[in-house]
């Protein structure tokens, strides 16, 4: 942290209409049916209260539909236009800790050693994350198991602390310093201790036994062979639910569109491993023919695979695949119930 | 509701006892008081885990065409129907399917619920009679709430049930709501709604009367496969009119939908006017056949 302050309520809207003038702002608005994080165009847009929106930011950073290069064939010529990498600062209020979190999980998988997502890369790079923490964590919140939390301060540049009047602000990267204008006042001794407070009741509510200290017991193999898998992925139809409602989740598919007057495009969409054409090569192997085996890739990719190689769960624990999946598949359950025989 | 889950838990033993199901598919509690998961039950003692509740917005039916068994399903009557619909159209043999079904008091939205200030802790209690405001659209304006026979081998017959219940006066749904807009203005509206759209597939994945999968978000069909308002839109429209004469508004589609696209406002107007050009409602019998569905007879010699 670099300091604290203090900023009122009401002043918050000053705060963010004196940043429209330099960034985009994006914010979490009521656009009627779902909480969304949209651009807004006047700070008083911006909700202060809400609870886990259905969607993360990642669409910033990781658009669903993600134009990569377009085509302009004139007699047998082609040229490729790759697409422009936006330049303009931009920040993204309300953000909630562990969805910031998840983007250093994304960028384990999108900035690679040798293969760099430019787009993605330059994205990040110009964005700042304000963080509202979340004081009354929703019913399906774990974070504080899956390794992160509801006051979670890696990879936020700022975090606010919701206090009746006033937000406790935190400063936390030369980024955040950056956005601190003169709205803000200094913080005093007891909203410390009132954050401190805070954090820690809010901590003891996200918080679901995994149960994963077992499976150090038993090779990558061996859980991947457990007969538990044919059971557990009974209810599941099959969409792809969890996967596009999930934080740290990169999968994706290329599609080439072709149009008018000889032009055309690549565009990058979301995909999910539920999908019955998922990774189906050319030649047409599937190697997750059943449902079965794509369930338990999914499961095992997020909490078996991608912590060996990196040493982290690829879960914050947000708790929106469980409550966006139209079975209600409760994949805490899951993870804690595995039965080792 | 204690005592409806009294009486599926009692008739599930039955038939588990009987030797008349392998298993039973019906609802068990969520992850949260205020939503239901599906759960299959092998063994006669896991029957306790059975119960409804008035956020049983799954159509279990969906599972029935992947079991090879034979099954006791708990369905709503809604549900029921969806199962008449398949059965006649050979997804799954009629034999194997034994019902369990109960004259539904409606569904209601934990959303609107939230609205009304209804707090969390009892949700998984409150059911329709105390909050008829909170229906579903879909249930607003449903008239068969009584479940047929109890299987549906012989011809189902569904008697004519409103609620029992006072309803509130505006009974209106979106779909009201949107008729009375211009041309212009819905378009927009649907714009809107569909440029949300994350392309999960769980509206067509939560239909057991569609059989397109959602295959058709690929490149092929018509669509390019990029995730647009105009695609989504086509995507859409295709699923909705596909099911026109044999959706039944069980709204398992639009419960389904993380970013709460209201499906069941398509559906609902395709649905009011086959009933009110054709008379027809689908799935209240096999006897019956949809409007919009062509039989041409053969020419000799083909198709032996």
């Amino acid at each position: 942290m670099i300091h604290d302050a203090v900023l009122l309520k009401p002043k918050v809207k000053y705060w963010l209409d004196n940043l429209l003038g330099k960034y985009e702002v994006i914010a979490p608005v009521d656009t009627g049916r779902m909480i969304e994080y949209v651009p807004i165009s006047r700070g008083e847009d911006a909700l202060l209260e809400f609870g886990t929106p259905p969607l993360s930011p990642k669409g910033y950073f990781f658009p669903k539909s993600d134009l990569m290069f377009s085509t302009q064939s004139h007699r047998g010529a082609v040229t490729v236009q790759p697409a422009p990498i936006e330049a303009r600062e931009r920040v993204i209020f309300g953000v909630r800790p562990f969805d910031a979190r998840a983007l250093l999980i994304m960028d384990k998988q999108l900035i690679r050693q040798n293969a760099v997502d430019v787009y993605y890369q330059a994205r990040r790079q110009r964005t700042t994350l304000v963080g509202i923490g979340a004081h009354k964590p929703d019913v399906l919140d774990f974070s504080v198991s899956a390794g992160s939390g509801p006051f979670d301060e890696d990879g936020l540049d700022m975090l606010f602390y919701d206090m009746e009047k006033e937000f406790y602000v935190m400063v936390l990267t030369e980024k955040g310093k950056k956005i601190v204008d003169d709205n803000f006042a200094p913080a005093e001794e007891h909203h410390r201790k009132l954050a401190r407070e805070m954090k820690q009741r809010a901590e003891e509510k996200a918080k679901y036994d995994l149960n994963m200290e077992r499976w150090k017991r038993y090779t990558p193999l061996e859980i991947f062979q457990l007969p538990y898998w044919s059971e557990v992925y009974l209810p599941c139809i099959e969409c792809g639910a969890c996967t596009f409602v999930c934080p740290t989740t990169v999968y994706s598919r290329t599609v080439d569109v072709e149009e008018e007057g000889g032009r055309g495009k690549r565009v990058r969409v979301w995909d999910s491993p539920y999908l019955e054409r998922f990774a189906v090569t050319t030649e047409g192997y599937n190697p997750r023919p059943t449902l079965r085996d794509r369930f338990r890739d999914w499961v095992l990719e997020k909490f078996l695979f991608f912590p060996l190689e990196t040493g982290v769960l690829n879960c914050v624990g947000c708790g929106r695949c469980i409550q966006h999946c139209p079975t209600q598949i409760d994949f805490r359950k899951i993870i804690a119930n595995v039965r080792f025989e | 509701m204690n005592e409806l889950r009294m009486i599926i838990q009692r008739e599930a033993r039955r038939l588990l006892d009987t030797g008349q199901a392998d298993l039973i598919i019906g609802y068990t509690k969520g992850p949260t008081p205020w939503s239901s998961a599906p759960v299959f039950v092998f063994k006669r003692e896991d029957c306790l885990e059975l119960t409804i509740s008035s956020f049983c917005t799954q159509n279990l039916a969906v599972f029935l065409p992947r079991i090879e068994a034979r099954v006791g399903i708990v369905a709503k009557p809604c549900d029921v129907r969806t199962i008449v619909e398949m059965i006649r159209e050979n997804q799954i043999p009629r034999e194997m399917v034994k019902i369990i079904s109960f004259r539904c008091p409606g569904m209601l939205n934990p959303k609107k619920l939230e609205e009304k200030g209804v707090s969390p802790e009892v949700w998984g209690m409150v059911n329709a009679k105390e909050h008829p405001d909170a229906l579903y659209d879909w249930c607003k304006m449903c008239v068969w709430r009584m479940p047929p026979d109890k299987d549906v081998v012989g011809e189902p017959r569904f008697l004519y049930q409103q609620p029992d219940y006072p309803l509130p006066e505006d009974m209106s749904t979106l779909a009201d709501h949107l008729e009375k807009k211009t041309d212009e203005e819905r378009w927009e509206f649907w714009q809107g709604e569909f440029a949300r759209c994350i392309r999960c597939r769980a509206c067509m994945k939560s239909c057991p009367v569609y059989y397109g999968g959602g295959d058709h978000f690929d490149r092929d069909a018509g669509t390019t496969g990029e995730n647009t308002a105009e695609e989504n839109m086509k995507i859409h429209l295709s699923f909705v009119y596909s099911l026109a004469g044999k959706c039944t508004l069980c709204g398992a589609c639009e419960s389904a939908c993380p970013v709460e696209i209201p499906l069941t406002a398509l559906h609902i107007p395709i649905y009011r006017y086959t009933r009110d050009v054709y008379g027809y409602e689908p799935g209240l019998s096999y006897t019956e056949v949809s409007p919009y569905f062509v039989a041409e007879p053969m020419p000799a010699g083909e198709g032996k």
